[in-house]
């Protein structure tokens, strides 16, 4: 008796293992459809007055949006003075709105300031403080801004599920509201970080108090990929070395398609250009600028899912 | 709090199961003897496992993702052919297909397991071979981080585990098995998380030789 229990055994564990992976694989190849790719880039150097100027904004953007280009992206780009809350809200979501299907994949990058302070729509208990980015014209009238929950909100008409927000800005890891990971990166490199026990004691207690929402925005609305933490700045050089005439993170970030395919699969993903950006800058810029207190990282959603950002070159 | 109901029902089903376990071998001792595995007590384990994860998010379809893991294990006997098991090891999932644009990530971390274990011989092939055959079942937690970041999250997981052991007499204290290893994650961001595959394990039998002179 006991003979024949063996092979049975065996054949319908692997029978069951084949089938999981069979329909699995179908579903994958079934799914294996082109989609299109939209991208709106804004970059703001010129502010109001001089004193808020920027340097390296617009050439960030016109350098990322021939990038996008280059990848297939249908590419809108607005720089400085064109870079307004109203352009984007009334005109260029809109245009995206109306062109993007359920399964492609939207971009929205953004070099300028950014900044912190206040207290905005957040759920109660959660993130208490309100990131900003500063379109042209908002330095003067604070209605121009878009706060972290306001930006989400701007391209919910946009039907891509897909949507991915860059931010070469400070205090741009802010607009990451994480439901379920505990960041080890710290949200200053100048502050001390969790240990791996507070890590850990964080994770568990994100797990234990998930509801499915977030504050900021959640990794299932858009990953966002930001230049710097949530109490940090973002740097363009000059006037700083190693001199790259561009935001430091998007110099890297411009570097992604060639550089940043990490597991050589053909494809970089946002994790991927994350990693990249970040191993770059913590080699070039922070070992040379970290003494002088410009050290800085950049900080990725959390999230089971992925996006291809980019092919590699 | 919400862990104490749960650490409770753990509890409350382990106690029945080992009060159930110690009743059988005593009520059937007959039955308990012929099962009885030839080798036996403490054991010390090391293993390892490969298979495929299946995963699927509320907003985007499943996929498969290859997993591997490696992990120490510590059994201890509360009858001839039940006990308790402790596990700690690595476990890694490597990213899904990434041709759709959208793919799940890969993640890796720590996996703390603790389960029961039942066992009993198959057959036996003169003095040259004896096959037990078993069933694992138990939990884990998990602390893991997404590839390429620092992100860590937590998950705890139920694990099924039906192997086939293999014991050759002229080594002594130590088998190998076989097993088919498949796991359930309680993920709060995916409908459905769960893996199987195939895994190899040493185990060695410290006491082994002492009990059976």
């Amino acid at each position: 008796m006991r003979k024949g229990i063996r092979p049975r055994f065996w054949a319908v564990g692997a029978g069951l293992l084949l089938t999981g992976m069979t329909f699995a694989g179908l579903s994958a190849c079934l799914l294996n459809a082109p989609y299109d790719k939209y991208a709106i880039v804004y970059g703001v150097a010129d502010y109001e007055g001089t004193a808020n100027d920027l340097q390296y904004p617009d050439d960030d953007a016109l350098a990322m949006a021939a990038m996008l280009t280059d990848q297939g992206y249908q590419v809108i780009q607005r720089l400085d003075a064109a870079a307004t809350r109203g352009n984007l809200e009334t005109v260029d979501v809109p245009a995206v709105a109306a062109a993007a299907k359920e399964d492609d994949l939207f971009v929205f990058y953004f070099s300028g300031h950014g900044g912190f302070g206040g207290s905005g729509p957040e759920p109660a208990g959660s993130d208490p403080v309100t990131e900003w980015i500063f379109l042209c014209g908002s330095l003067s009238d604070s209605s121009q801004t878009f706060s972290d929950d306001q930006l989400l909100a701007a391209f919910s008409p946009i039907r891509a599920r897909k949507k991915v927000i860059i931010l070469d800005s400070c205090n741009s890891g802010g607009f990451i509201g994480n439901g379920l990971e505990a960041d080890g990166i710290p949200q200053s490199l100048y502050e001390p970080g969790d240990s791996l026990g507070e890590r850990i004691s964080r994770a568990l207690n994100l797990y234990a108090n998930f509801d499915g929402s977030s504050a900021d925005i959640p990794p299932w609305e858009a990953i966002v990929l930001s230049a710097s933490g949530e109490l940090e700045s973002s740097y363009e050089s000059p006037p700083l070395i190693p001199q790259y005439y561009h935001g430091v993170f998007t110099y890297y970030l411009l570097q992604a398609d060639s550089q940043g395919d990490g597991n050589g699969d053909g494809y970089v993903t946002v994790t991927e250009a994350f990693d990249y950006a970040r191993r770059m800058i913590n080699r070039d810029w922070n070992r040379v600028n970290g003494i002088y207190g410009a050290a800085f990282s950049p900080h990725v959603s959390g999230g089971p899912v992925d996006y291809v950002l980019f092919e590699a070159r | 709090m919400r862990g104490r109901p749960a650490a409770a029902v753990l509890a409350a089903l382990l106690l029945t199961a080992m009060t159930l376990s110690a009743a059988a071998d005593t009520l059937v001792p007959a039955a308990a003897r012929r099962i009885a595995s030839p080798i036996r007590g403490l054991a010390l384990g090391a293993g390892e496992g490969a298979g495929v994860a299946l995963a699927r998010s509320p907003y985007w379809p499943l996929n498969v993702q290859p997993c591997y893991t490696v992990n120490l294990s510590l059994e201890v006997p509360v009858v001839s052919f039940f006990g308790l098991g402790f596990s700690l090891g690595f476990r890694g999932t490597g990213d899904s297909d990434p041709a759709t644009g959208v793919l799940y990530r890969g993640h890796h971390g720590l996996e703390t397991g603790a389960y029961l274990y039942g066992r009993g011989r198959l057959a036996r092939a003169g003095d040259r071979l004896d096959l037990l055959g078993g069933i694992i079942a138990g939990s884990s937690a998990n602390f893991e981080v997404y590839s390429l970041t620092e992100l860590l999250f937590f998950y705890p997981s139920l694990l099924v585990e039906p192997y086939l052991e293999l014991h050759f007499p002229r080594l002594g204290a130590h088998t190998f098995s076989l097993s088919l290893p498949a796991r359930l994650d309680f993920r709060r961001d995916l409908d459905l998380s769960a893996s199987a595959g195939l895994g190899l394990r040493w185990r060695w039998y410290p006491k082994h030789n002492k009990e059976q002179p």
